[in-house]
């Protein structure tokens, strides 16, 4: 064997060590994207506007400082807690983030609206996130109404927050828009 | 025989070697690179296609250094090649023997003067700039400071403004959209929830500061109730996260990469195991998670939607432009700047 054959055979072997090493990465890549990530949804006992059960009541602070009772919008096999922010939880929605393991909980599915809850001032929070907003506010109160048990009327007692941010709608993101009906709603297109 | 297996060779080589440069993530084989940045995909406040400011142009040079070590690889890889075809192709002629013998040094040669001068580049730059960095990467990620585009300044105030107080009971007119009534939200994003979380990471805000962030989080991110999903006026994604909506990956040492204490905690909630500072930019590029790095990316968002988290990293911005100007520069801010010029005297 010349020194050109072993020259050609440690060519073909590097040739076919560089096949095998982008084989390695390609394969390693594809597993890496099939990994759940932010796309992926965490498996919840049901999702908007049927997936929640209940039978207990809790009791939460009112807007003039009196309590009322609702249904346990929290243990509803619905809810999710918030981890990284230890008090709070969501009802309708993602999170915002996925859990470093890749699963991303996620409360009941709507992407028209967010709706979370804040133990510590028992508050809630409501952000509409599609246009048109008086249709995405509809919704979230009939989604409110329907895990909370009460009337749209007893929704304007609780204590809530409900606006849009800047990048749904920059005219109506700021203040509180108020559940449609209560004395302080604003008109929403 | 060898005329046969000697092309067979180069074709071997050439199409085995054809992805790496997009595996390796050479700039060049990027569809969504370009050698002009766009400063929109480092700074959200700056809009699209916005001139570059001075951090802008170091990216640019940054860019330029990058596609010419690429363009030094393929090119090294290639005269590589082609010396070893040439080598293989005329067994028995001694003149092209060595001719070949000659291309294949100087091509081995020439790409370890490429690389090297990579590398003294960055270590030089590393240690002038911040003997804190360590290990290998984009010697420009250093370079802190500088604004990424330049924006027109329309709030110029008149040679004599600074002199005339403003008339009190006037009504509220004039100043278009921005000029509207501004309060402080409550729960989640009071100023008393602002102040304690801010603390936490070790800030103190004034109550000023406070319920001017307090008014803004209700813009920002619904009083912390949507806390992802921002988008562009184009309606592009990106990376701003949390009830101040921080940008990830834009560089810095500190608030944007959210290395502060308070943030590994939050990320360690979520399952991040790591223990010292997170360094988001790391993970995220133009508003989008860097191949590779999604785990990070993960405990970066988990920890950016943590309120103690983002607070501190919103007070870590403040102290660096105390004019709240990170929630101000993108066109659709006219609420924002109205809550600044309620609580923080404008």
């Amino acid at each position: 064997m010349n020194r050109t054959t072993i020259i050609a055979f440690v060519l073909l072997g590097l040739a076919v060590i560089i096949i095998l090493a982008t084989m390695f990465l390609v394969f390693r890549t594809t597993k890496e994207a099939a990994t759940p990530n932010e796309g992926t949804t965490f498996p919840t006992s049901g999702g908007f506007p049927s997936g929640f059960t209940t039978t207990s009541t809790v009791t939460i602070a009112s807007k003039d400082g009196s309590s009322i009772e609702v249904s346990d919008f929290i243990h509803n096999g619905e809810t999710i807690e918030d981890v990284v922010n230890p008090g709070s939880y969501v009802l309708a929605g993602d999170l915002g983030y996925c859990l470093v393991d890749g699963t991303c909980p996620v409360a009941a599915d709507t992407d028209r609206f967010s709706i979370s809850y804040d133990q510590k001032s028992q508050s809630f929070g409501v952000a509409l996130l599609k246009e048109p907003l008086s249709e995405a506010r509809l919704e979230a109160e009939a989604f409110l109404t329907s895990r909370l048990g009460i009337s749209k009327q007893q929704l304007c007692t609780l204590n809530y927050y409900i606006g849009t941010p800047y990048w749904v709608n920059e005219r109506f993101s700021e203040g509180n828009l108020g559940f449609s009906a209560c004395t302080e709603s604003v008109t929403l297109p | 025989m060898y005329r046969l297996l000697a092309p067979l060779l180069l074709v071997l080589l050439l199409a085995s070697a054809l992805p790496l440069p997009a595996q390796a993530g050479m700039p060049l084989f990027d569809p969504d690179w370009h050698i002009v940045p766009d400063p929109h995909d480092f700074d959200d406040t700056c809009p699209v296609g916005a001139p570059l400011g001075f951090a802008g142009v170091l990216v640019l040079i940054q860019n330029l250094m990058n596609a010419a070590v690429s363009l030094g690889i393929l090119i090294s890889v290639l005269v590589i090649a082609f010396a070893g075809v040439l080598w293989i192709l005329t067994p028995t002629n001694p003149e092209n023997h060595s001719k070949a013998k000659k291309v294949l040094t100087n091509a081995v040669i020439g790409l370890l003067i490429i690389l090297s001068a990579w590398l003294v580049v960055d270590f030089l730059m590393k240690t002038l700039y911040d003997a804190d960095m360590s290990g290998f990467g984009p010697w420009n990620t250093i370079l802190v400071g500088g604004e990424y585009c330049i924006v027109k300044n329309d709030k110029v105030q008149g040679l004599f403004a600074r002199g005339i107080s403003p008339v009190t009971g006037g009504g509220g007119g004039g100043g278009g959209s921005a000029s509207g009534p501004a309060s402080v939200g409550t729960g989640r994003c009071s100023p008393s929830t602002i102040l304690s979380a801010a603390a936490d990471g070790g800030y103190t805000l004034t109550q000023a500061q406070a319920n001017t962030f307090s008014c803004i989080a209700k813009s920002e991110s619904s009083c912390g109730t949507r806390i992802s999903g921002a988008t562009t006026p184009s309606g592009r994604p990106t990376s701003a996260y949390g009830m101040f909506q921080i940008v990830l990956g834009t560089p810095d040492s500190a608030c944007h990469s959210l290395n502060l204490p308070v943030c590994t905690a939050a990320a360690q909630r979520a399952g991040w195991t790591g223990t010292g500072n997170l360094n988001c930019e790391n993970a995220f590029s133009g508003g989008r998670v860097k191949r590779g790095q999604e785990a990070l990316a993960r405990a970066c968002q988990a920890a950016a939607a943590n309120i103690s988290c983002n607070v501190s990293a919103a007070a870590c911005l403040l102290q660096r432009r105390p004019n709240f100007g990170d929630w101000t520069s993108d066109v659709r801010s006219s609420r924002q700047q109205a809550c600044i010029n309620t609580f923080a005297g404008g």
